[in-house]
């Protein structure tokens, strides 16, 4: 059984200043010394920095995880359910490139890396994560809200045959640019469950929401929304179970509901200065999602019941629930 | 030490490592790049790992290339070959700088003032030769 090592990241008497040192001095062989290296950001200010992850040995049970520590993520905000679902760093911590250009905010070059509730956004002129590794990383609850347009996408991940390895769980993304290519693109093998992709309706359409450059691998979408292009995603490589976009002729397992604020996609604000992903009681989202192998709870850690599409499940206001119990069976526990 | 005239702070590592891998760091690559207003750790201070040097006088961003991967453009994901394409030119620094940067005794001074002209600094940044070891796929 590996040993987790737990260290504090954050400006106010924490073991590492910057999450780059932490990746540093956690940059061993995590598979002989048997460890998982897990760093928990403290929103003492926000995180501006270049981020490399890469060189650690690792395999799927020792690897390196970047998270909050207890109470410092917009999934533990006193207001999370009222709070407009979008970047936000006073709600938790928040992690930027806001100086260095044309360089992403994120690089995930190593295996297995782990990531949880965590905002990120970018600065300037580059997609706000970048993951080149092998056999992928896993990601759960985070918001991915880029400013700006970059290399014509939010995030940009790659794999390898025989996936999928890379793992979006209850994440949101949002493309602030206008006429961009996309706002995901996912190479080789990718599995998105109950994500939220979205360009802001007072923006111009991008091309594809998600799009997949070489056709290659086995992606799948499991209860996600895809909203803000032309189309919703690839017709072929993809595949897709219970999905909704704007998308009047989308591929088969999405179906058409309109982007709106009401019966439709049912956001609370589709506009991009105010924009807020969270959805309404009248959402055409609301139990229409497939139960099979979506998480447990949503972005927020809302218990899900029946199952809402996309990342976040409509309670109606009322507080978030927590029984573990209840997150064991049938639905497996996806995030982290 | 008179920290309000200190612009910019680079930590260099220096530890030599036995598994050494191109995605590491290597002895002389910056792992970051900061102003004068950021407080290291204790840990960080003390790190055998890296040092810390100031640098006055110049900003950061003048030393960005320091802290660049080198990617394959021939591979379909641009791989990531090498954690960093440039580094300190370690050969380059002042003796007394250089010495420091490789002793690691507990107790050694945590920073070191280098007080270099902005085209000294710059001179610092050595390019590595491209590595591209990866897979050639996709034309």
């Amino acid at each position: 059984m590996p040993t987790t090592v737990t260290n504090s990241i954050g400006t106010t008497g924490r073991t590492y200043s910057t999450i780059t040192l932490w990746e540093a001095d956690t940059d061993n062989n995590l598979v002989t010394a048997d460890q998982v290296q897990v760093g928990e950001c403290y929103n003492d200010s926000g995180f501006d920095e270049v981020i490399t992850i890469s060189g650690a040995t690792t395999d799927s049970t020792r690897y390196r995880h970047l998270t909050t520590a207890t109470g410092q993520s917009f999934v533990d905000n006193a207001n999370k359910l009222t709070n407009a679902l979008r970047y936000n760093q006073s709600n938790g911590v928040g992690i930027t490139n806001a100086s260095v250009s044309y360089t992403h905010t994120i690089e995930v070059a190593e295996d297995y890396f782990r990531m949880s509730k965590l905002q990120l956004t970018n600065g300037v002129n580059k997609s706000v994560l970048y993951g080149s590794s092998t056999l992928g990383m896993q990601c759960s609850q985070v918001i991915v809200d880029a400013s700006s347009g970059g290399d014509g996408t939010v995030v940009y991940t790659f794999g390898s045959s025989g996936g999928p390895f890379t793992t979006w769980t209850n994440c949101l993304f949002i493309q602030r640019a206008s006429g961009t290519t996309s706002v995901g693109q996912f190479s080789w093998s990718v599995a998105l469950v109950n994500c939220t992709f979205a360009v802001p309706a007072s923006l111009t359409k991008c091309t594809q929401v998600i799009y997949n450059n070489y056709g290659d691998g086995t992606g799948t979408a499991l209860n996600c929304a895809f909203y803000g292009g032309t189309d919703a995603g690839p017709t072929t490589s993809f595949t897709y179970t219970t999905c909704r976009s704007d998308d009047a002729s989308p591929p088969t397992g999405v179906t058409t509901s309109a982007y709106d604020t009401t019966t439709g996609s049912g956001f609370e604000n589709t506009t991009d200065a105010t924009r807020d992903f969270r959805i309404k009681s009248t959402s055409a989202f609301v139990n229409n999602g497939t139960a099979t192998g979506a998480p447990s709870t949503d972005i927020v850690g809302t218990t899900r019941t029946t199952v809402d599409i996309g990342c976040w499940e409509f309670t109606g206001g009322a507080a978030a629930t927590s029984n573990p119990a209840l997150r064991m069976f049938p639905r497996p526990i996806l995030n982290f | 030490m008179d920290w309000l005239e200190t612009m910019c702070r680079v930590v260099v590592w220096t530890q030599t490592r036995l598994d050494q891998k191109d995605t590491n760091y290597a002895p002389g690559d910056v792992i970051c790049v900061v102003d004068d207003k950021h407080v290291f750790s204790d840990l960080e201070r003390k790190s055998p790992k890296w040092r810390i040097l100031d640098i006055p006088d110049i900003n950061k961003e003048d030393m960005y290339a320091l802290i660049m991967p080198e990617r394959d453009p021939n591979t379909t994901n641009k791989a990531l070959v090498r954690k960093r394409n440039a580094s300190l030119d370690l050969a380059a620094l002042p003796i007394d700088v250089k010495d420091w940067l490789t002793d690691n005794r507990v107790g050694r001074e945590e920073t070191k003032i280098l007080v270099l002209t902005k085209e000294q600094a710059l001179a610092l940044i050595k390019p590595k030769s491209p590595k591209q070891t990866r897979f050639k796929t996709f034309s």
